[in-house]
């Protein structure tokens, strides 16, 4: 009769070799991902999805000089940027001459400031789950509903914005200096989707308007 | 037990090779996604090769029934 007494034993002694073998390569994995992650060798190139937090590109906040700002269709000289921040999601954008472009707070957008107004260009990443007219609906606007004050909307509709799928959502609101009204526009991406909001005073809106146009008609995903 | 065993490994693979390749992650959680996913099919494939591997050294009583 075979002794019992082995089983007793405890049994981290009782695994055979190649067991103990494939654990300890199992922890030395995990400190290593643990370093990867969190630790010293974070700074490495992390492989997959975009990562947000990565340096900003040169090119994306210079215009560019090449031939590539011709006149919109309402005679204005464009000045053309290269956004290159966010991989997977560079794009390319015209704006009028005279318009301040800055780079935005989170990398892939820019802040837009001009005579009688102002807009930003970002890009906004839509959860898999959504849809990008579900998710401007009613995640977005009643997001605006809240931060803006006397939100109203004027307009929602299913746009082309360079062959890509857009919704654009008009609106009327108030600020310190008076109503404004601002076209919004999400642009259907590869990875995240393109939000061009551009916002004038009621009463500059008009002269601004074909601006407004031949922005987004200029807007250019370039992946 | 084995099984169980052997099954929680699989779950653990499977879920870990899901939100490295199909989860859509929010772009402030990258590095999170990076580490949770590594470690599931870290532990994951480690399961599996442990549950192949091991041999038991002496049949416990109830199992000589």
């Amino acid at each position: 009769m075979p002794d019992p007494s082995h089983l007793r034993v405890p049994w981290v002694i009782r695994m055979n070799k190649k067991v103990m073998v494939v654990v300890c390569l199992t922890l030395v994995a995990l400190v290593v991902l643990g370093l990867y992650s969190f630790g010293p060798w974070r700074q490495g190139q992390r492989p997959g999805k975009s990562n947000l937090a990565a340096t900003r590109y040169p090119v994306s906040v210079k215009p560019t000089p090449e031939p590539a700002a011709p006149a919109s269709a309402g005679g204005l000289e464009l000045a053309g940027y290269h956004n290159r921040d966010v991989k997977e999601n560079y794009y390319s954008v015209r704006v009028p001459q005279g318009w301040q472009v800055q780079a935005g707070k989170v990398l892939g957008s820019y802040s837009l400031s001009f005579a009688g107004g102002s807009g930003t260009i970002e890009l906004m990443d839509v959860p898999d789950n959504s849809t990008l007219a579900l998710y401007a609906l009613s995640q977005e606007e009643p997001r605006l509903k809240k931060t803006l004050a006397e939100y109203q909307r004027l307009d929602y509709r299913k746009i082309e914005v360079d062959g890509n799928e857009a919704h654009q959502l008009v609106f009327d609101s108030q600020s310190d200096a008076g109503g404004v009204r601002t076209v919004r526009t999400y642009i259907a991406g590869q990875d995240c989707a393109a939000v061009v909001t551009l916002a004038a005073p009621l009463d500059a809106y008009a002269g601004v308007q074909a601006a407004f146009s031949d922005v987004l008609a200029a807007f250019h995903w370039e992946n | 037990m084995r099984r169980i065993f052997g099954f929680l490994s699989l779950a653990a693979l499977g879920l870990g090779v899901y939100l490295k390749v199909a989860y859509d992650v929010p772009d402030s959680q990258e590095t999170l996604n990076f580490f949770v996913s590594g470690f599931l099919m870290i532990i994951g494939g480690a399961g599996l090769l442990i549950n192949l591997l091991w041999k038991p050294t002496g049949v416990a009583p109830k199992d000589k029934e």
